[in-house]
Parts: C-alpha cells; structure tokens; sequence
C-alpha cells in the first residue's frame, strides 16, 4: 500500500461508521482505529511494514467446531442400526460439490464429527455432521433429492 | 464486531474455502473478513462458478459465529445478508430489490452472488461462513443479466469504500439476529422484496398462471396468492417468467 491508498483507506473508514479495522496483506498490516462520537474525529493508523507479519491472533480456542448435528435416534427393535435423520426441509447432497467425491460411502468408518452430508434449504447449505461413531450401513437418500425434517438419511452401525 | 479484522488476498481458489480452512486450524474470529482480488475458483450455488475481473469487484467472505440461533431460523440469515447488501447500495444511489430468496437486482439485473455455508452443531447454527460478490467496477460482465454499481451510476468506486459500508451495515443489523428480531427483519425483506404484492405471472410444475406474492413462511417458502387459493412454494417449485428470467 502506498501512502496515497493508505489516506484514501483512512478516508473510508472515518465515513464508513467501521470504528477499527485491521487489514492484512501479504507483508504488510495496518491498524485504523476511529474514534466514534462526531463525525470530524481524528483516526489513529497504525501500520506495521513487512516482516511483523503476525498470524491471525491465537484467540483462546471456544470450544473446537467439531460436534455433531443430525438428530439420532435408535432403530426399533432387534436392530443395532442407528438412524441418521434430517434436521430441516431441504435438498440432500452426498458430496461438497458435483465434481466432488461422497462425503461418506457404504463401508465407510465414521466418528463423531465427521461430515456426512449437505442440506441446502432456501440457498443455504449445511454441513451435517455424525453425532456417532460406527460404520455407514446404507444411505437412505439418493443424492440431490428432496428431504423433510426427520427423514431417515443414513444407517450406521455403531459398533 | 464485524471486519475488525480483514484479511487481503491476491489470490485464492475461494474466499469461502478459506475460510473453511482457518476453521480447521482454528485460527479465526467471529467477524473475520477476507477480501480477495481475485479467486480462481469462485463458488456460486452448487457447482456454478462465479467470476469477477481481479481487483474491479468486491469478492468477499466473512465468518460469524451466531451466539444462539436455531436451525429452525436459519432463513433469518438469508434476509439479514439481503438486508445488509441493499442498504449498502442505497448509499451508492442505487434503487435495489430482494429477489426471493437471496439475490439482489437493480431493475431486473443481478448486481450479487451470495453463498452462505452453515455448520450445524445439533439444531443450533454454530458458524456461517458468508460469500458475497459485488459487481462494483466491472464494466464488461459477460451476461446481459448482471450489472455493476458504475454501470449503474457512472461512478467508480474504490473497493474499500463498499466494503467498509458493507461491513458497516452487517454491524448494524447483527443485532437483529442476535436480538431475535424476526419479525423486523420480515418486514424489512418483505419491503424490499421485488415484485411483492404485484400481478406476476409465474410458471409452477403444472401451469403458467398470474399470481401475486404475499408473504414468505418461516422457513422462508414463497407464499402466493393465485385467485382465491393460497399456496406455498418452496425454491425450484416456481420461475418468475419474465423475459429476463435470472
């Protein structure tokens, strides 16, 4: 950034209503803070050039995105299967992409937190994570179909 | 707060997966942006490909962990993003309108992508990572359906002064999500919402047929007055038919 973008960069934040804003670029991270108030107050920049690159700060880790989100419910009787339903109305996709390999596939080992599959409802698609550990027995679901809440989508075994 | 922390690219595949990848080694923040020049493999809706020339458009994504909200709520985002990128171009003199569900057009011209990724932890939404693309200062877009804010108005604008704005009315309207304010957050989707409560003509998996939009359930399904009957829709059940179908 040279000095010209770096006004024009001060300019924007003090107009924005953005109070601080830190910007990272390859080599080089630059602190804006603005004081909120009148319209007319100062901005304070802080720039750090090359080198003093910091890594993302190590923010005290909340709690690793690692649980589980489909509902589980046991399979009546003498089976040993557990059943992986669908939380919401949706289009289910076995794989993050057309070109993408299924999340999971018959046989496959799962644990808890382990990606099965995406729910697109209304544009919106939600990885769907295993609350379990076991074996994928069958997918209920052909891929890209529509499902509804509570629809059974996967058997696993949880042995 | 909301682009404390922008992170810029040169280049990357997708602004989305990279996020995804800081997720993984756990090294990011609630309210972390990243702005990219360029991406080379931009993700549109489920497989579509979105492309923006290098450095002319805001090709952006940022990270937000909901503190409580339900999966059951899940459209709410749809509309806090549509409501954040309108009034954003409203202060560019633009006159823009929702297209249901997330589209947002100038006239009947799209001018943003938005690819929302969620990761549900049981029934709460535990992260979202939000893709947005402004066409900003593009001028030759290879569809006669898009536009750009200085096809629109003249005007080149520098790309972070959009961003700030951006980032600036997402900051804003957090609290609506936060807060619960749903039925806010309705009405200002349901205003803005193009062709609402106008004479349409649409086509359902039987007919074409002239109908009206009153409202959105929920979950966000379009809700449509046909004569006297009153039916629901969900995504990919009705087109718009209109000669500039998007």
């Amino acid at each position: 950034m040279n000095l010209t973008e770096i006004q024009d960069l001060i300019k924007f934040v003090a107009k924005s209503g953005v109070n601080e804003v830190e910007i990272e670029q390859k080599d080089f991270k630059i602190i804006i803070k603005a004081e909120q108030k009148g319209k007319d107050q100062p901005v304070y920049i802080q720039a750090t050039a090359p080198v003093a690159l910091p890594q993302a700060a190590p923010v005290a880790p909340a709690a690793a995105p690692v649980a589980p989100a489909a509902p589980v419910a046991p399979v009546a009787d003498d089976s040993k299967y557990i059943i992986v339903k669908s939380p919401m109305i949706g289009t289910f996709y076995r794989s993050a992409g057309p070109d993408k390999d299924a999340f999971v596939n018959v046989g496959a080992s799962i644990s808890a937190g382990t990606t099965l599959c995406i729910i697109e409802a209304m544009k919106l698609f939600n990885e769907i994570e295993s609350e379990v550990s076991g074996k994928i027995v069958k997918v209920l679901v052909d891929d890209a179909s529509p499902v509804e809440y509570d629809q059974p989508l996967f058997l696993v075994d949880p042995a | 707060m909301i682009g404390k922390k922008i992170i810029q690219l040169e280049n990357v595949d997708s602004t989305n997966n990279y996020v995804a990848n800081l997720i993984q080694s756990n090294n990011i923040e609630h309210g972390t942006v990243i702005l990219a020049d360029e991406q080379t493999a931009g993700k549109g809706q489920r497989g579509n490909t979105w492309y923006s020339k290098p450095g002319e458009n805001i090709v952006t994504s940022i990270y937000l962990r909901p503190e409580k909200l339900s999966v059951i709520h899940q459209f709410y985002l749809t509309i806090y993003v549509s409501i954040s990128i309108l009034k954003t171009l409203k202060k560019f003199d633009l006159s823009p309108s929702i297209k249901w569900p997330n589209d947002i057009l100038i006239g009947s011209k799209k001018i943003t992508g938005v690819l929302v990724e969620t990761h549900l932890n049981k029934s709460n939404i535990e992260h979202v990572i939000i893709g947005i693309g402004i066409n900003v200062n593009q001028m030759d877009l290879n569809t006669i359906n898009g536009t750009s804010i200085r096809m629109e108005t003249n005007e080149f604008n520098p790309i972070y002064t959009v961003l700030l704005s951006l980032i600036n009315e997402l900051n804003l309207n957090w609290k609506h999500i936060t807060n619960e304010n749903f039925t806010f957050l309705k009405k200002e989707y349901l205003n803005n919402l193009w062709l609402y409560q106008q004479e349409t003509i649409f086509t359902d998996n039987q007919s074409e047929f002239t109908g009206k939009i009153i409202d959105i359930d929920e979950i966000g399904r379009l809700i449509i007055q046909k004569g006297n009957q009153i039916q629901k829709y969900n995504l990919k059940e009705i087109k718009f038919n209109l000669r500039n179908e998007i």
